[in-house]
């Protein structure tokens, strides 16, 4: 304190300036952030900074994990195998239904001599590991183990074994992140897989519901309809399943009506993600909507 | 080493510990009551180092709170910047009170730290919908005294008697 007193200019002095510059100085980053997507070289650099800390926070469940299964008994394991070889063949007669159904799928649309087909299965699809959930509780995103050292792309669908879990929207060095479709920045084209009617499903901030926004109240739906991606705007691939509707209301004010889904992808319980490289048929749109 | 890169990288490691416990991964009910360790830790040393930790940490350390929750850039810096002003200003009258009234005082400048980034969320259209997004600055309150007496063994611990 003696040594603070003996200067002119103590550190003590213009405090309240001091603190204005700085509030000036992150003002500006968040305005230029926010409105004009400047600093992208300071955001990557700061996720690189921090992604030894998502890697560290997740030591612990792979050490448990790869211990447990160390200690997994013989009996459990052969167990475990037969399940396993009997689900896949049952998923293998599946897909061999599947992969007939498509082929009559595309005669049928060269019978009709539409041009563009469902895209096939024959994409590149990846796992990837969740290195952090809900970080931050305002909009809800994940953190994954894979960035551009995988060629991931802003925009770029993740799903699970039953459905869509949501988008990426960052990609940096080594980790990147996701939107799920929970959250309120989120929007998908979906249809209904009963009579094909079109709507957009909106994240409303919880975790377990989404809405469908301005569907009539005339529109024909009934619980237990399931939606699937619709493959408009160019997206999302035709076809994945999005949500289950769990109850519908009609406000008498409103002209809407209020469509509530469960997402059909288990979002409480997400561990590992699937990533799936679809060529849309204009590929140029991959660079909309970085922004949001 | 001298004592003041000692404490400096005492500091540090506080820090990496603090956000180590911030980026746990935990399900959403528990995660509205975990407390704010990063900014309890930024008031602990503000509090006790006034000379060296102070505006310009508090820029730092917001920005890397943005690299950790992947927000906007800057609005932790703001909030951070805003409640270390008020840590300065009355730093004597804070640092002189009793535990208790330390912890009520804790209490009042996470809520507005809160209150700022609320704010900030709220121009950007993306609120959080439940009201036990405040929870947190309760158990931040709650926890204070210990934070308090587990930082001042470290500090004694690197400081010479």
């Amino acid at each position: 304190m003696n040594t603070q007193n003996k200067t002119i200019f103590s550190k003590e002095s213009f405090l309240g300036l001091r603190v204005f510059c700085w509030m000036i100085v992150s003002l500006v980053l968040m305005i230029g952030d926010h409105q004009y997507g400047y600093f992208s070289h300071l955001k990557s650099f700061l996720s690189v900074i921090v992604s030894p800390i998502h890697y560290s926070v997740n030591v612990p469940y792979k050490v448990f994990n790869s211990f447990s299964n160390y200690l997994i008994s013989y009996n459990n394991l052969l167990n475990e195998n037969t399940k396993l070889q009997t689900r896949q063949l049952l998923l293998e007669a599946k897909i061999q239904q599947l992969s007939s159904l498509e082929n009559e799928n595309t005669q049928l649309h060269e019978l009709l001599n539409a041009s563009k087909t469902i895209p096939h299965n024959n994409n590149k699809i990846i796992v990837a590991q969740i290195l952090n959930i809900n970080s931050n509780p305002f909009d809800q995103e994940i953190v994954i183990d894979k960035g551009q050292n995988y060629d991931l792309y802003v925009g770029q669908p993740i799903i699970d074994a039953h459905g869509l879990i949501g988008q990426i929207i960052s990609v940096n060095a080594i980790t990147s992140r996701a939107v799920l479709l929970t959250s309120s920045k989120s929007a998908i084209p979906v249809e209904n897989g009963r009579n094909g009617i079109r709507g957009i499903a909106v994240g409303n901030g919880t975790t377990d519901t989404i809405s469908l926004a301005y569907m009539p109240n005339t529109a024909d739906i009934q619980i237990g309809d399931l939606f699937t991606t619709s493959g408009l705007g160019t997206k999302f691939p035709k076809g994945y399943a999005v949500g289950k509707v769990i109850s519908i209301e009609y406000p008498v004010k409103e002209r809407f009506a209020v469509i509530k889904l469960a997402p059909a992808a288990n979002l409480n319980k997400l561990n590992k993600i699937l990533l799936t490289w679809f060529t849309s048929p204009s590929n140029d749109s991959k660079h909309d909507e970085h922004n949001n | 080493m001298s004592i003041t890169t000692k404490l400096y990288f005492s500091v540090f490691i506080s820090f990496l510990i603090a956000a180590l416990l911030v980026s746990i991964p935990l399900p959403t009910k528990l995660y509205w009551f975990w407390p704010q360790w990063i900014v309890l830790i930024m008031i602990f040393w503000v509090l006790y180092l006034p000379n060296n930790i102070g505006l310009k940490t508090a820029f730092v350390i917001g920005l890397v709170l943005d690299g950790l929750s992947g927000s906007m850039l800057g609005e932790h810096s703001l909030a951070l910047i805003m409640i270390t002003y008020l840590l300065l200003k009355f730093n004597n009258k804070i640092i002189f009170s009793k535990i208790s009234g330390q912890s009520i005082i804790i209490f009042a400048l996470i809520f507005l730290y809160q209150g700022i980034l609320y704010w900030v969320h709220g121009i950007m259209k993306s609120f959080p919908l439940t009201s036990s997004y405040w929870i947190s600055s309760i158990t931040s309150a709650l926890v204070w005294p210990y934070i308090v007496m587990l930082l001042q063994e470290y500090v004694k611990f690197y400081k010479p008697r």
